[in-house]
């Protein structure tokens, strides 16, 4: 019934988080989300085969660098997902 | 659980992380040290530099918060870095301008002040501005102890400003009240930020 890449919980907190945030490098979001890298590498590659997110990496210098994006896909996705879980709530 | 309790609940998380004012913020807790240096400084040295000439009064404030501005930036640009930050967020641009034009306002009535005979009056001034900034932090980035020292500092500041009624002399650098006027202000701009500081650095 719902969308099951949001209805979970550290992948909808994290779409939480990148729209307030709009981007947010992946140590940060690790860090509030309190989970590992590669728990995290795992909703982020599944959120982005959805075209929810957009992973960033390069360099900067020898430095690796991830940012996370969040689409217009994935805001319309969350929108349209918390308006079924709002309708979900007042019909039962 | 039934699954609208489910639903609920997930809803009701979804919505502390929109809204939770907890949200990422790289700090180098270091810049407070820094701001507590110039804090003693100021207190120090404030009135009498401006009592002897009102534009090296302005001089000085603006190249101690420009000094203070600029040694911020380099700290938050190496926190950045750690975090992969290229520039500063939004949250960061917001905390640079408040205090920017808290501090602008700050030496235009100082300036003022020192004009009309009330240096003295500057200092509560000062820590009502500087705790309207500190405020304003720790209400968005809601850091309990910013929040409740900014609400200290501004409650001392309107006791100063009501006790400064009951002065006449709000000019001179030698009354007993400036002493401690300069002594209060020491404390809340210059040691107060230093203790956070540090407070903030060890929970890291």
């Amino acid at each position: 019934m719902f969308d099951p890449l949001l209805h979970q919980n550290i992948r909808s907190k994290l779409i939480s988080l990148l729209i307030t945030n709009e981007e947010l490098p992946f140590k940060a979001l690790k860090e509030y989300l309190e989970v590992t890298a590669g728990n995290l590498s795992s909703h982020l590659s599944k959120l982005e085969s959805a075209g929810y997110v957009n992973i960033l990496k390069s360099f900067e210098g020898k430095r690796p660098k991830t940012v996370i994006y969040i689409t217009d896909a994935g805001r319309m996705a969350f929108y349209k997902y918390i308006q079924e879980l709002k309708k979900f709530v007042e019909e039962n | 659980m039934s699954e609208k309790d489910e639903a609920l609940k997930h809803l009701s998380e979804i919505k502390s992380a929109l809204v939770d004012k907890e949200t990422f913020f790289p700090y180098n807790y270091n810049a407070l040290m820094i701001w507590g240096v110039i804090g003693m400084i100021m207190t120090l040295f404030m009135g009498i530099i401006f009592k002897s000439s009102i534009f090296y009064g302005v001089v000085f404030s603006a190249i101690l918060m420009s000094a203070g501005t600029i040694i911020e930036g380099f700290l938050t640009k190496e926190v950045n870095r750690d975090y992969d930050i290229e520039g500063c967020t939004k949250k960061q641009k917001f905390i640079v301008t408040i205090f920017g034009l808290l501090s602008f306002f700050a030496i235009a009535l100082t300036a003022l002040l020192t004009k009309y005979e009330l240096v003295v009056l500057a200092y509560p001034i000062w820590i009502f501005l500087i705790g309207i900034g500190h405020f304003s932090v720790g209400f968005i980035l809601n850091i309990k102890i910013i929040e409740f020292s900014s609400l200290l500092k501004i409650f001392v500041a309107i006791l100063l400003l009501i006790a400064s009624f009951f002065i006449s002399d709000l000019g001179s650098l030698n009354s007993t009240f400036f002493y401690f006027v300069q002594g209060i202000t020491f404390a809340l701009l210059g040691v107060f930020p230093m203790l956070i500081g540090r407070k903030l650095k060890k929970e890291l």
